[in-house]
Parts: C-alpha cells; sequence; structure tokens
C-alpha cells in the first residue's frame, strides 16, 4: 500500500511539474507591427516571470536578410531593441522570432514597400504588325529605393505617338506591384514611341511596326528567250506587298518554283532576286512562279530558241 | 593528368573546405578523388602559380620514388645492386612515360611513399619493431591519401610478396627448444608436436601480419572516409571506357608501344634473367609477382589477364599493372648490372666474348637507358597525343566579359588542356576532366570519355556529344569553343552559329534562346564533419608523418623507450600462452635456405657449368658469332621494314593517311598520274566537302588483286567519320609498279575552267543590336528580345522498330545497363515562321506516360533548318534516341506527346543560295562555296499529313555556279504511325493555315 501512495504522489509530482512548465506565458512584443522598407524599428520584448540580466535573443528574418541581437533583460524583464535605418529593407512579410532559454516565440511584422523612386517600362516585343493587326503588352515596374515593388496603388499614364502622328494615352493595370497593359498597332508601318512621366520619374521606350503578312505577288522574268547553248542565265525577280500595297518586311522569303524545281530569296524593300543558269535541255517554253506564304504571283514564260530571239 | 591536377588544386585553393565544383559536370563531389598531391598542390601554388607547384610536387615524387626503390631493392638485394636500380629508377622509361607523357602525379607520389613504407612493413613482421610499425602506417596513410587505388592494389603486388617471404622464411627457422624427435623412433603423435612446432613458428609473424593487414583497413578507411561512403552512396554505374590497355598489342601496336614497349623499354632485355635469378633464389615470391604483373600488363594480347581479372578487367586500366612491373623488377635489374660489372656475367661474357663485348654491352645498355628516357620524356614532341597549347586568355576573357559565364560552356579539341582552362575561370564547362565523377545519363550510357575528344570514341562518343548540342537548354550550355574543325557541321546543322574566331584560332560556337544558369545552383551539402575530415586528414597525414618520425628518431632512442616496457604491456606479454603463440620469436641471424628442392639447378649447372677463362681463339670466334647474329637481326629487321612500307598495301595505307592529315604534296608521291601537282592540288581543293574537309578516317579495308606484270588492282574501303556519322567510300584502284615502287594510277581529267569568271548578286545581311536573352529577370535589366510568331503544321507520331537509338551494353556492362537499344520514335511535322525577322527555331518534344509524367524529352537534332526567314518553312523530325529514350522500356506506356516550339530573332546562318535545278540537280546561286549541301525531304500521306521527314547530307561541295547530282534517300520501310494525342505549345503561336502549302524538299548547306 506504501508503495502505490508513494508513486501516485511521485507521478502528481510529475504531472505537476510538467504543466508547470508547460504555462510560461509568452512574451509580450510591444512595437509597431507594419512598418515602411528602410525605416528604423524599436520593440519591446518583456518576458513574464524574467528577470533582469537575463538573456533573450532576438531574430528578424527579413527577405534574405537575418538580423540577430542578444539582449538583456532589464527591470521587469523588459528588453529594448531598436534597429537604426536602412536595416529592415525588403517589403513582404517579414518573421520576429525570440528565444528566451530553450522558448521560441515567433511572430510576424509587416514590411511595406516605400515611395517609388525609380520606373522601369519593358515589353514583350520589340515589333509588331501595323495597321492594327498587332499588339504588345507593355508592363511598368516601379521600384522603391531597396527594389521593392511599389503597392497597386500606383497610377501610372503610358503616352504613344504613332508613325501617322496619332496620339493615344493608356493605363496600367496592377498586380503584386508590375503593372501592364496591351498596346495596339495603329497606322502605317513605322515607329511607335512610348513614354511615362510621373512627377520626377520617367522612361520610354520604342516599338516598330512593321509590314503585314504578303498579299500581293507579282513577277519578273529577265531575259524571257533566250538560246539553248546553256550559257545564259536568267533572273527572276519578284515584288511582294502586303495587304496596303507597302513592301513587306525586309528578308520575307520566296520561293520560285518551276517544273521539277525551285529556289528561294528574301525581299529587299519588298523584292526578291534569283538568278539562275537557262535550262539546256530542250527548246520551248519554261514557266516560273513565285510564292510566299499563301500568296502566289503570275506565272512567266521563258522561251529557250536555237534561233535568234524577236524582241518586238 | 596534369590538367586535371591543376584543376583540382585550383579547386583547394579556391575553396578548401567545400568538396563540391561546379565547374564540372554539372557539379561533382571532390570526394570522388584522394587529396593529398591536389591539396599539396594547392598550398605551394600559395607561393607560386599552379603549374610551378605541380612540377614542384611531381620532382618531390621522383626523388621520394628514386629514394623508394634504394630501399626496397635492399629488402632483396645488397647495397651495391639496390644502388643500382636505384640510378636505373632514374633512367627509367616507365617513370619518365608517367612523368612526362602521361603527367600522373598522384601515382607518382604514392609508389615512391609506398615505396619507402615496405622496408618499414617488412621490419614490423620480421623483427617486431613496434617503431616500424608506426611508421609504415603513417607512410601507408599518406600513399591512401594521394591515390587510394594504388595503395589498395599495391599492397597486393608490393606486400604480399614480403608478407609472404616473411612468413616462409619464418616457417623455415627452428626455434631453439624445438625437439625434432631425430633419435627417436619415428610414433604417430609426433607428427602433431612437429606441425604445431611450425605453426609457432610462423605464428607470432602471422599475428603481427594480423596487426598490419587491421591497421591498414583502418588507415585505408579513415583516411579516406568520405570518399568511401561516397561511392558506396553514389556507386559508378556507367558504361565501360575503353582503354587502349586492354586491347591486343599485337593488333593495336601503338598501345603495344605506349602501353607495353615504351615503358618496358630496355628493362624486357632483362626480365628473362630477372625471373631466372628470382625463381631461382629465395626471392622467388617477388619474381611470382613481377611474373604476374607483366602478365596483366599485356592486356589483351592473351585471354589469361581477362580471364584472372574478371569483371575488373573491363574496368581497370592495365597498363598501371606494367609500370608496378617496371618498379619490382628494379632489385633484379640491380643484380643484372652488378653482376655484368662486378660479377660473374660480366666474366662469363668477357670469357666467351672478349672484354670488348663485355664494355659494349655495358655501355650499350647505359646508353640504351638513358637515350629511351630522353626519347621518351620528349616523346610528345615527337608524336602529338594531345592538341597543341592553346593560349587560354582570349576564352577566359570572352568567359569573363558581358556576362557569358551566365552559361555553361564546352570544349572541343582541347584534350587535357580543358582542364587548365577551367582552372582559370569561374565559368563553368558541361563536362570534366574526371570520368568516375561523370553522372549525367547522357555520358554514362556511352563509352566516351570526354566529350572534348569525341571523334576519337567514333559513333558513341559522337551521339553523346549530339545529345549536348541538341539538348542544350538542358543544361544552360551556351558557348562551344571549337579546336578543331571536324565539329563544325554538326554545331551548324544542330542550330549553332559561329561568333567567329577569338585571337587564339578558337572557334566560338553559340546557341541562340538557351535560358541562363538559375541564380543558386544546385549544391550537394555535405556533413560538416565529412568537410572537416577531407580538409583535415589527408593534409595532416604528412603532419603525422613528421611527428611519428620525429619522436621515433629523436625521443625514443634518447630516452631508450620501449612499449615492451608499459606495465599493461610488460603484464600482458607476461602471459605464457601470449608470449608463446604471438610474441616470442626467433631472433637469430636466418640461415640460408637450402636449395635442395630446387631441382633445376643441377639442370643449369650442367648448361652453364662454371666459369673458366678461354684461349684468347675462342673468344674471338665467339665473339664474331655474336657480332654476325647482330649484324643479320640488323638485316632482317630492315628488310621487314622495307616490306611493311614498300608493299601495295603498305603504299595505298600512306596515301589515305597522307589524305587523312591533309598532306596532299605527300599524297601526290604515292600517285602515277598525267596531272601536275598543281593540277592535282586544285583538283583535290575542287572535290570539297564533308569528308574532304571535315571527317577522319577511321577504317582502312584493302583487297589486292594478284600482280600482273607490275599492275595491280586494289579494292579499298575507307570509311570516314564524321561528326555528322560515317560514309564508307568504296574505290577501286590500279596500281603500277614504278623503279620497284609500288604507285595509286589516278585517271582524271585535269579540272575544267569556271562557267563564268565574275558572279554577282546581292545578299542581304541582319544585324541584332540586342542583348541575347529572351524575356526573363536578366533582360528586365537588358532589353528584350522578341518571340518569334510561328505556325505549326499537323503532326504524326511515327515509329521505326529496327532503327537502333542507344549504345547497346557489350556482355560485360549488360549486368548494369538496362535499356531499349532498337526502336526509334519520331514526332514529324512542319513549321512556318511568321514574324516579320529571320528566326531561330527550337523544337522540343516531350513524351508523356499515363499520368502525365514525363518519359522523355528531346530537341530535334538536324532534321530541320533551325534559322528561318520570314515565312518560311522547314519540315521537322524530332527523333528520340540515347539515354532517355533507352530508358523507355515500353513503348505502350507513351499516352500523349507534347510539342514545344518558340524561336527568337537571329542573324544568323540564312544562306539559302542552293537551288534545286530539277530532280537530281543542285545549283549553287551564291557568292560562296557551299561545304556541306544538305536535303531535308517531306513525305505525305494521301490525306495531306506529314508521314515522315528524311534528309541527306552530299558529300561533296558546290562551288558559285556550280552543278551537283544527287539522290535522295528512300523511304523507310517499316514505318508506323502511332495514334497518340499530340499537344503543341510556345509563346507565340499561330493556326497552321489549311492550304498552307508543304515544301516536298528543302535545301541549305553549311559554308565555312
Amino acid at each position: 500500500m506504501k508503495q502505490l501512495w508513494f508513486a501516485a504522489i511521485c507521478i502528481g509530482y510529475m504531472i505537476g511539474t510538467t504543466l508547470g512548465f508547460s504555462n510560461v506565458e509568452p512574451p509580450n512584443i510591444d512595437g509597431a507591427h507594419i512598418i515602411t522598407a528602410g525605416d528604423a524599428w524599436s520593440v519591446n520584448i518583456r518576458i513574464p516571470n524574467g528577470t533582469a540580466g537575463e538573456q533573450v535573443v532576438g531574430v528578424l528574418q527579413n527577405g534574405f536578410k537575418t538580423i540577430i541581437a542578444h539582449l538583456t533583460l532589464g527591470t521587469g524583464g523588459v528588453a529594448n531593441w531598436q534597429i537604426p535605418l536602412g536595416e529592415i529593407t525588403q517589403s513582404g512579410e517579414t518573421a520576429l522570432i525570440i528565444y528566451y532559454g530553450k522558448e521560441e516565440y515567433r511572430q510576424s511584422l509587416q514590411v511595406q514597400p516605400g515611395v517609388p523612386t525609380v520606373v522601369e517600362l519593358f515589353t514583350s516585343a520589340n515589333s509588331m504588325p501595323a495597321y492594327g493587326e498587332g499588339s504588345a503588352t507593355i508592363m511598368v515596374l516601379p521600384r522603391d529605393n531597396w527594389g521593392n515593388a511599389a503597392d497597386n496603388t500606383s497610377e501610372f499614364q503610358l503616352d504613344s505617338l504613332y508613325p501617322g502622328g496619332q496620339h493615344n494615352s493608356n493605363t496600367f493595370t496592377y498586380k503584386g506591384g508590375l503593372g501592364w497593359m496591351t498596346l495596339h498597332s495603329q497606322g502605317n508601318p513605322g515607329r511607335v514611341r512610348a513614354a511615362l512621366e510621373y512627377g520626377s520619374l520617367s522612361a520610354s521606350l520604342e516599338l516598330t511596326q512593321t509590314p503585314g503578312e504578303p498579299q500581293f505577288a507579282s513577277l519578273r522574268l529577265s531575259p524571257d528567250c533566250v538560246f539553248n547553248d546553256g550559257r545564259d542565265r536568267i533572273s527572276l525577280v519578284a515584288t511582294i506587298t502586303d495587304s496596303h500595297g507597302n513592301p513587306v518586311t525586309d528578308g520575307t522569303l520566296v520561293t520560285f518554283s518551276w517544273r521539277h524545281g525551285h529556289g528561294s530569296a528574301s525581299t529587299v524593300d519588298g523584292q526578291a532576286t534569283l538568278r539562275l543558269p537557262a535550262p539546256t535541255s530542250h527548246t520551248g517554253q519554261f514557266s516560273y512562279r513565285a510564292t510566299s506564304g499563301e500568296t502566289h504571283s503570275n506565272t512567266v514564260f521563258l522561251k529557250i530558241t536555237e534561233e535568234t530571239c524577236s524582241y518586238d | 593528368m596534369m590538367h586535371m591536377c591543376t584543376f583540382s588544386a585550383d579547386h583547394y585553393d579556391r575553396s578548401w573546405w567545400n568538396p563540391w565544383e561546379t565547374r564540372w559536370y554539372t557539379g561533382f563531389t571532390m570526394f570522388s578523388y584522394p587529396p593529398l598531391t591536389h591539396q599539396l598542390t594547392a598550398l605551394i601554388s600559395k607561393i607560386s602559380s599552379l603549374p610551378t607547384a605541380f612540377i614542384t610536387v611531381m620532382l618531390i615524387s621522383s626523388v621520394v620514388t628514386t629514394l623508394g626503390v634504394y630501399r626496397f631493392s635492399r629488402l632483396w638485394v645488397n647495397e651495391r645492386p639496390a644502388s643500382y636500380a636505384a640510378l636505373l629508377a632514374v633512367v627509367s622509361s616507365s617513370i619518365a612515360e608517367t612523368i612526362h607523357v602521361f603527367g600522373q602525379l598522384p601515382t607518382m607520389f604514392v609508389i615512391g611513399v609506398l615505396l619507402n613504407a615496405l622496408p618499414f612493413v617488412w621490419s614490423w613482421l620480421d623483427d617486431a619493431d613496434i617503431t616500424a610499425l608506426f611508421r609504415g602506417g603513417a607512410l601507408l596513410m599518406v600513399a591512401a591519401a594521394g591515390h587510394h587505388v594504388t595503395t589498395l592494389f599495391g599492397m597486393i603486388f608490393f606486400s604480399g610478396p614480403i608478407l609472404a617471404t616473411v612468413l616462409l622464411r619464418k616457417f623455415r627457422i627452428p626455434h631453439p627448444h624445438e625437439n625434432h624427435y631425430e633419435s627417436e623412433k619415428f610414433r604417430f603423435w609426433h607428427v602433431r608436436r612437429l606441425a604445431m612446432q611450425r605453426i609457432q613458428r610462423v605464428a607470432p609473424a602471422l599475428f603481427r601480419c594480423g596487426v598490419f593487414g587491421v591497421s591498414l583497413i583502418v588507415i585505408l578507411v579513415v583516411t579516406v572516409l568520405p570518399y568511401w561512403l561516397w561511392s558506396r552512396s553514389d556507386p559508378i554505374t556507367q558504361i565501360t571506357i575503353p582503354h587502349s590497355s586492354r586491347d591486343s598489342f599485337l593488333e593495336n601496336t601503338s598501345a603495344g608501344l605506349m602501353f607495353f614497349l615504351i615503358p618496358w623499354g630496355v628493362l624486357i632485355v632483362i626480365l628473362p634473367y630477372a625471373l631466372y635469378k628470382g625463381f631461382s633464389t629465395s626471392n622467388w615470391i617477388l619474381a611470382s609477382s613481377l611474373a604476374l604483373l607483366a602478365l596483366l600488363g599485356t592486356g589483351g594480347t592473351t585471354p589469361i589477364p581477362a580471364l584472372l581479372l574478371r569483371g575488373s578487367f573491363y574496368i581497370l586500366t592495365l597498363d598501371r599493372f606494367t609500370f608496378w612491373a617496371t618498379i619490382i623488377i628494379l632489385p633484379f635489374a640491380g643484380l643484372y648490372f652488378e653482376s655484368l660489372l662486378h660479377g660473374r656475367l660480366g666474366q662469363w661474357i668477357a670469357a666467351h666474348f672478349g672484354s670488348s663485348w663485355r664494355i659494349l654491352t655495358v655501355g650499350g645498355l647505359g646508353t640504351s637507358f638513358i637515350a629511351l628516357a630522353i626519347f621518351t620524356a620528349n616523346l610528345t614532341q615527337y608524336r602529338k597525343f594531345q592538341p597543341a597549347p592553346v593560349n587560354m586568355t582570349p576564352i577566359v576573357e570572352f568567359l569573363a566579359k558581358d556576362n557569358h559565364d551566365n552559361w555553361r560552356y564546352l570544349t572541343l579539341g582541347f584534350g587535357d588542356q580543358m582542364a587548365w582552362l577551367s582552372a582559370q575561370t569561374n565559368a563553368l564547362n558541361v563536362e570534366g576532366n574526371y570520368h568516375s565523377a561523370r553522372r549525367l545519363p547522357e555520358l554514362t550510357s556511352t563509352p566516351i570519355e570526354r566529350l572534348d575528344g569525341a571523334k576519337f570514341t567514333s559513333i558513341p562518343g559522337l551521339g553523346s556529344l549530339q545529345a549536348f548540342l541538341t539538348n542544350p537548354q538542358r543544361y544552360n550550355l551556351k558557348y562551344v569553343f571549337v579546336n578543331d574543325d571536324f565539329y563544325e557541321p554538326l554545331l551548324y546543322f544542330a542550330g549553332w552559329h559561329s561568333l567567329g574566331q577569338l585571337e587564339n584560332d578558337v572557334q566560338v560556337w553559340e546557341r541562340a534562346d538557351v535560358p541562363p544558369l538559375p541564380a543558386a545552383i544546385p549544391v550537394q551539402m555535405y556533413p560538416a564533419w565529412q568537410r572537416l575530415m577531407w580538409g583535415t586528414l589527408p593534409i595532416g597525414s604528412l603532419f603525422v608523418t613528421a611527428i611519428i618520425f620525429s619522436f621515433t628518431t629523436l625521443v625514443v632512442p634518447r630516452f631508450n623507450l620501449s612499449i615492451q616496457r608499459l606495465p599493461i604491456i610488460k603484464r600482458v606479454i607476461h602471459w605464457r600462452i601470449l608470449r608463446f603463440w604471438l610474441i616470442a620469436d626467433d631472433y637469430r641471424a636466418p640461415l640460408r635456405p637450402s636449395q635442395d628442392w630446387q631441382f633445376w639447378r643441377r639442370v643449369t649447372n650442367r648448361l652453364f657449368p662454371s666459369i673458366r677463362l678461354t684461349p684468347v681463339p675462342r673468344r674471338i670466334i665467339f665473339g664474331l658469332v655474336l657480332l654476325a647474329i647482330v649484324i643479320s637481326g640488323g638485316i632482317v629487321i630492315g628488310g621487314s621494314l622495307y616490306g611493311h612500307t614498300g608493299s601495295p598495301e603498305a603504299v595505298i595505307l600512306a596515301y589515305y593517311d597522307a589524305l587523312d592529315f591533309k598532306r596532299f604534296t605527300e599524297s601526290y608521291a604515292y600517285l602515277q598520274t598525267d596531272l601536275s601537282q598543281d593540277e592535282y592540288l586544285r583538283w583535290l581543293s575542287l572535290q570539297g566537302g564533308i569528308l574532304a574537309s571535315f571527317a577522319k578516317l577511321e577504317n582502312l579495308y584493302i583487297e589486292t588483286g594478284n600482280s600482273v606484270s607490275d599492275k595491280m588492282t586494289a579494292f579499298v574501303t575507307a570509311e570516314w567519320l564524321t561528326a555528322l556519322g560515317t560514309y564508307p567510300i568504296a574505290e577501286t584502284w590500279q596500281l603500277i609498279r614504278i623503279d620497284g615502287t609500288w604507285r595509286l594510277n589516278l585517271d582524271v581529267e585535269p579540272p575544267s575552267q569556271p562557267r563564268e569568271t565574275f558572279i554577282t548578286n546581292t545578299e542581304l545581311g541582319f544585324h541584332i543590336d540586342l542583348p541575347l536573352t529572351p524575356l526573363s529577370e536578366t533582360a528586365l535589366k537588358r532589353g528584350t528580345l522578341d518571340r518569334a510568331l510561328l505556325s505549326v503544321s499537323p503532326l504524326n507520331v511515327v515509329y521505326l522498330p529496327e532503327v537502333p537509338i542507344g549504345f547497346a551494353p557489350k556482355s560485360y556492362d549488360a549486368s548494369r545497363i538496362e535499356g531499349r537499344f532498337e526502336g526509334l520514335i519520331s514526332v514529324v511535322g512542319a513549321v512556318t515562321n511568321l514574324s516579320a525577322f529571320p528566326a531561330q527555331v527550337t523544337i522540343t518534344a516531350v513524351l508523356r506516360g499515363q499520368d502525365g509524367e514525363r518519359l522523355a524529352e528531346t530537341n530535334v537534332m538536324d532534321v530541320m533548318m533551325h534559322q528561318l526567314w520570314p515565312m518560311e518553312t522547314t519540315p521537322f523530325r524530332v527523333d528520340f534516341s540515347g539515354a532517355d529514350a533507352s530508358d523507355i522500356l515500353d513503348i505502350d506506356k507513351i499516352a500523349s506527346v507534347e510539342l514545344i516550339v518558340r524561336g527568337v530573332p537571329t542573324s544568323h546562318n540564312l544562306d539559302r543560295s542552293l537551288v534545286l535545278l530539277d530532280e537530281h540537280t543542285l545549283y549553287n546561286a551564291g557568292l560562296r562555296q557551299v561545304d556541306i549541301p544538305h536535303l531535308i525531304t517531306l513525305n505525305t500521306t494521301n490525306d495531306g499529313r506529314i508521314r515522315w521527314v528524311n534528309h541527306v547530307y552530299l558529300e561533296r561541295a558546290i562551288t558559285p555556279d556550280a552543278a551537283l547530282q544527287f539522290e535522295l534517300p528512300p523511304m523507310p520501310e517499316d514505318l508506323k504511325i502511332l495514334d497518340l494525342p499530340i499537344e503543341i505549345s510556345g509563346p507565340r503561336l499561330a493556326d497552321w493555315q489549311n492550304g498552307t502549302p508543304l515544301p516536298t524538299i528543302v535545301i541549305h548547306g553549311y559554308s565555312r
């Protein structure tokens, strides 16, 4: 019986001790819970039942940066931690961890981005088809002194000047500090200048409006009659324009085709030229055609003769 | 090897405590190679440079080895032969080869340390000298820290004979208290007593062997413990890399020269003497070790090494055995020279042939040793094993500027120097110079040592290189530095473009649209205790050795310390049973072993009776006979050489060899032709093309007919290896013998005059003044490149069951390598560039399983035009081959296919000067020679869907205004269409317009 009483008393002590330890109150953290990036910050950490002279370790996890301080509790179990200007620089949620003895307490701190001091414009495409057939996404990224993207409250306007002199003004849509808008082409091929000004901040970029896809093709052949001795060369010249009659973009590939053969050349100012030896196999008429994309040219004919070519 | 050492030393110089090296193989651990020599080099480089430090450590190793040879030889022979042995080590061709040709610092360092440790091992085993055990252990710790394999295997071949010899000697020496019962009548229980006496003779030495063995294992394990942990957790599972040391030296005579004749050198003459001398004395166990090493060193010349080594035969480099054999033979070689200079052999020669022959033999051998050592040391000057030295500064500067080191790079044709480049830059290489550390499947699934020298491993090597060049985005590989024209075609047709030449004539090739390296590269973290061990223990072994030697040399004798006087030890050895079985030993002078059992002695004594000086005339006759033999031998060798170089086969071989190495003027000398040399050279230059300019002769098969009146027909098949495949070219040659020399009859017309002498044309060029990256974090700071607007035709997935897709492992690898090595899966289609600018197009296909998991992924290799003009269309074919595809054991597991198509602006590789005049004629309408014309053909089904895309490279170049006939490749017969859902994705895609014309054939080509 004595042993049972002894065991019960021991178990009671163990439970009491455990409960006693687990009832340690969390520290009281007295300081701003929302601050601006780059600002100074001060906080009082009060440890219930803490005694003066005890050590507390404070850790602030701000972005990739970790700030650690060994603090000494003063009267009433209070320690003061002051973080100077320019230390807490990364916006977003920041973790504050307090170590006291073997205990660990966590609390979060909100760091807001500062006032934008720099703004950048960038685009998803440097060129787009003209005549309203193309578009590009323009993005704006305002950032504060510490590189934090500004809040979504920023309001910038983009002024666009088109080749024909048209003027447009657009606003951005924001998410996570990044603003974007779709810029549509207008008018003929040429340069589009886009600029942004907001207080002392400014940024600009340029885009190119390119001609549209090939729409019209015409083919010339020179000469159109050669001897059959195989010593002549012929030139095939294709002129390719877009839907508005403007020359297609330089480099557009034109495929010249003839019976059992083909070759290609690229346009310069809308014209592509291919020079090749005249057929030597037999006399008669040979046809040539040019194709660019889905556009086909007229057919031209080359006469191969044993006699004199007559140029009427 | 030297550069690999300097690279490793550079690693320790930069980060001693961090074992992870990111500059090779997308990251590897330095735990994979014992570090002592590298760390030592790194430390010395702090006060000099890496090359100087390397030379310093090598110099120290050479001196230590010479000393070691002397000390090791003293175990087996007397002082004078041991001195000669050390002298021979200085002029040993195998050591010269190891140092000057292979630059194997760890091998040299460790063999030196090991040889110095062995006398202590002997001393411990024989005399129970505890001091020797500590000294030997310390030196073995240094050896283990330098190179574990040498220490491990060296123990078998170097330490094994020591252990066996000591035990044998102990076994033969009777103890004073033994009773042999010679005066008593033999009884059965005498056998047991006698046996126990024999056991008791060797038991203490055997115990010491055990102590030594356990100590050695502990030392080996502890000194480089992180290495063992790494090799256990990350075992090497790669296909065996062929090594010439495993070849038959009779067939591969070059390998025989490098791995047998040169290392053995003059010692091969002494080998029979060494074996005779060894097997006829108590050193027969050492001679057995020598014989075994010499046998293993013959590689695949006989099947015996493969039978003995079994699976290890295909992993080990067998030249190591020859190197060890040439070290072990040195004590016998010392004996040989002693005998020649001071002993019986010299007397015998003088007696039988005269003193002049004795002087001649000594002088000839001595001169041969020195000459061969000098020759070997300078071998790389006569025979190039490595490309010429490249000035790395322009490459280092290129990588350092404009953030070029944000991507990985690759070198081609640099040889071992690539390690030296790596040591000088922070940029990362996709490969490296230490193949045991490779883990990328593209490297481990083919028997290729390095991508840099892929052409030397033929098709498997090039297959591995193709995998890297085809999928550069997988490794963030953007730049390739090319020091060998051979690789240019592969780079060009795999979508790379040349940026031009650096000041050192190295070409820089770039691939567009490759993402830069992530900001944080994955790093394997190792526990701190392992890093601490790796950083301290190996280099600490030197300090441990210094302390032990100082203590045992200065302190122990001064204070007359003895471990046996320690109270505990004293008490222990007091116990009779321990003293009797483990400690008690006989310290009498060893008796000379009986030679009665050496029955052959009777025969040899008969054959070579004791020397008696002979009369002068007899010596003259013998001397003249010997002279005649030497002269006859010379004549036979000379005749054999002449037959080797003057036969029709030899002339054909020499002609093709001259063509292979571009010695065109020399090749003219083997011809009988009406062309003048100028006409011949012009005719050759007009051949052009991939075979003439970018090929390497892989194999030459010659079949000759009968010679009729100085004429002969030869059927020659030359297999030319190019970066794009192998081309077997069969030719029939008529050979004519003129003035006793065979010549190849070249009957061709002189090259015709050009059609026009002045050709005009216009060309359009582009320049992109923009950064190299598409929209990304980097681009935010530097502007953006547009994404090209692309349109993809309906696709098909096809299967060719018979086509090989991977390197099927040999039987000895088969147990480790599992895969499907036949059955090509391809995705075929066409893509059009609808952008306003020329675009570099990258097409990636992904095979997915039932749950959408990625089974395999690859880009188009060369079956497309990677750069497209605006409105240009190219067919394409994505081939799944290599490691990824081999892993798909059952193709029914493929549930769907994803095709990712993306493009960025480009200004490169846009030459389209080739014109299809008719179905079989190409014409060059441009201004530059097209060196390698490439035709891609497209075959459609009845309903207009693309069924197959084929391609062919023409072997001949086409000069401007010239035409060339060609034949298209046939359609494969066993082609099956797989009905799989296909999803097409990409950053900017437009729908494919029905009715868009599909080109049945597209043509482009590479112009250098």
